[in-house]
């Protein structure tokens, strides 16, 4: 028996009028995720910014494969950054890496 | 697979915005779309008919009806049920909920989120009960629940737990729209799909909520909306048809 964790990786689009950087999405995303779900939901997700292509707006989070939809819930309800409007799009996920770019 | 549904997409009267929405509303996996219109919005809808079918989207028309009493809800209905794919209705009052609840020609059952508003029509067990023996379904709408700060979207997310859980119980279906009204109202079908998990739904029904809810009801109102429909069941049947 394996005891290896299992992630999901998800890749996103932000649409936001405003360019933002990598630690400004992580932010957001922590920030959603805790507002909906508290600081054990954080602690469960385990999310990670993988990579961010602040150009295109777009990015790989990952997170524990148990906790994929609520890591969804959380992407989703983000719908403003700062006072402006905005939305994190989940394009795909995967469960590994390689899947996920190709 | 499944054909992902997104039921309300507001048009607030910018054609070239609803371009935007419906290019992205198909690439996030929507095959069918409807779009809420005013009731004289002949032209607008013809320009979305065209848009649609260049992006390759299943275009159904809707129509949001706030009537404040029965009788307005009675005389739009008559007006309207024949020119529009679905009849959704705000029910702000008590009155016009149960009359919603009961009437066949209604397929979306809409409820207010003020919670000065809510006190007077919600979906109690009643308005189920009156729900299970029509047609209407419960309809959701992401943008309210994004809309709020996380108090009033914890209150939200408890009022349509229960309301959800009574529709389930007495077998109404329920239904999730973006209700976007521009490009950031927006969501992929398994992201709304997931916003239903918070309410304590499990995620196959919440996928349905999504795609073969929806769709049954703009399928069965397109079969309403033929000219050979008579009532359920019956048809007018010609030559070789037979």
């Amino acid at each position: 028996m394996t005891f290896r964790r299992r992630y999901r990786y998800a890749g996103f689009r932000v649409l936001s009028p405003n360019h933002l950087g990598e630690r400004e999405v992580r932010d957001v995303i922590q920030r959603s995720i805790v507002e909906l779900l508290g600081a054990q939901g954080l602690s469960r997700i385990e999310p990670r910014i993988i990579e961010y292509d602040a150009e295109r707006s777009v990015g790989i989070i990952r997170c524990k494969h148990l906790y994929l939809p609520l890591l969804r819930a959380s992407l989703a309800s983000i719908a403003t950054i700062g006072e402006k409007p905005a939305a994190f799009l989940v394009l795909k996920v995967s469960g590994s890496l390689r899947a996920l770019r190709s | 697979m499944r054909r992902f549904t997104d039921l309300h997409l507001r048009f607030q009267g910018d054609l070239s915005e609803l371009k935007e929405m419906l290019r992205v509303s198909s690439e996030l996996g929507y095959s069918t779309l409807a779009i809420s219109f005013s009731q004289n919005m002949k032209e607008e809808i013809k320009q979305a008919r065209i848009i649609c079918s260049d992006l390759g989207v299943d275009l159904a028309t809707r129509v949001d009806l706030e009537p404040k009493n029965e009788g307005e809800l009675l005389k739009a209905l008559k007006e309207l049920r024949y020119r529009f794919e679905i009849i959704a209705v705000k029910c702000l009052t008590k009155g016009v909920a149960r009359q919603a609840a009961k009437d066949r020609r209604i397929d979306v059952l809409n409820f207010p989120i003020d919670p000065a508003q809510r006190e007077r029509a919600y979906f109690d067990h009643q308005e189920a009960v009156l729900a299970s023996g029509a047609l209407a379904a419960l309809e959701i709408n992401a943008s309210t629940i994004l809309g709020e700060g996380p108090f009033n979207r914890a209150r939200l997310l408890a009022t349509m737990r229960k309301e959800i859980a009574e529709g389930r119980r007495m077998g109404v279906p329920f239904i999730l729209s973006s209700g976007a009204e521009n490009l950031y109202g927006l969501r992929s079908p398994r992201d709304l799909a997931s916003l239903l998990t918070l309410m304590d739904v499990d995620w196959e029904s919440a996928l349905d909520a999504v795609s073969e809810e929806p769709l049954k009801i703009v399928e069965r109102n397109r079969e309403k909306l033929k000219a050979e429909y008579i009532s359920p069941g019956v048809r007018v049947v010609e030559g070789d048809q037979k």
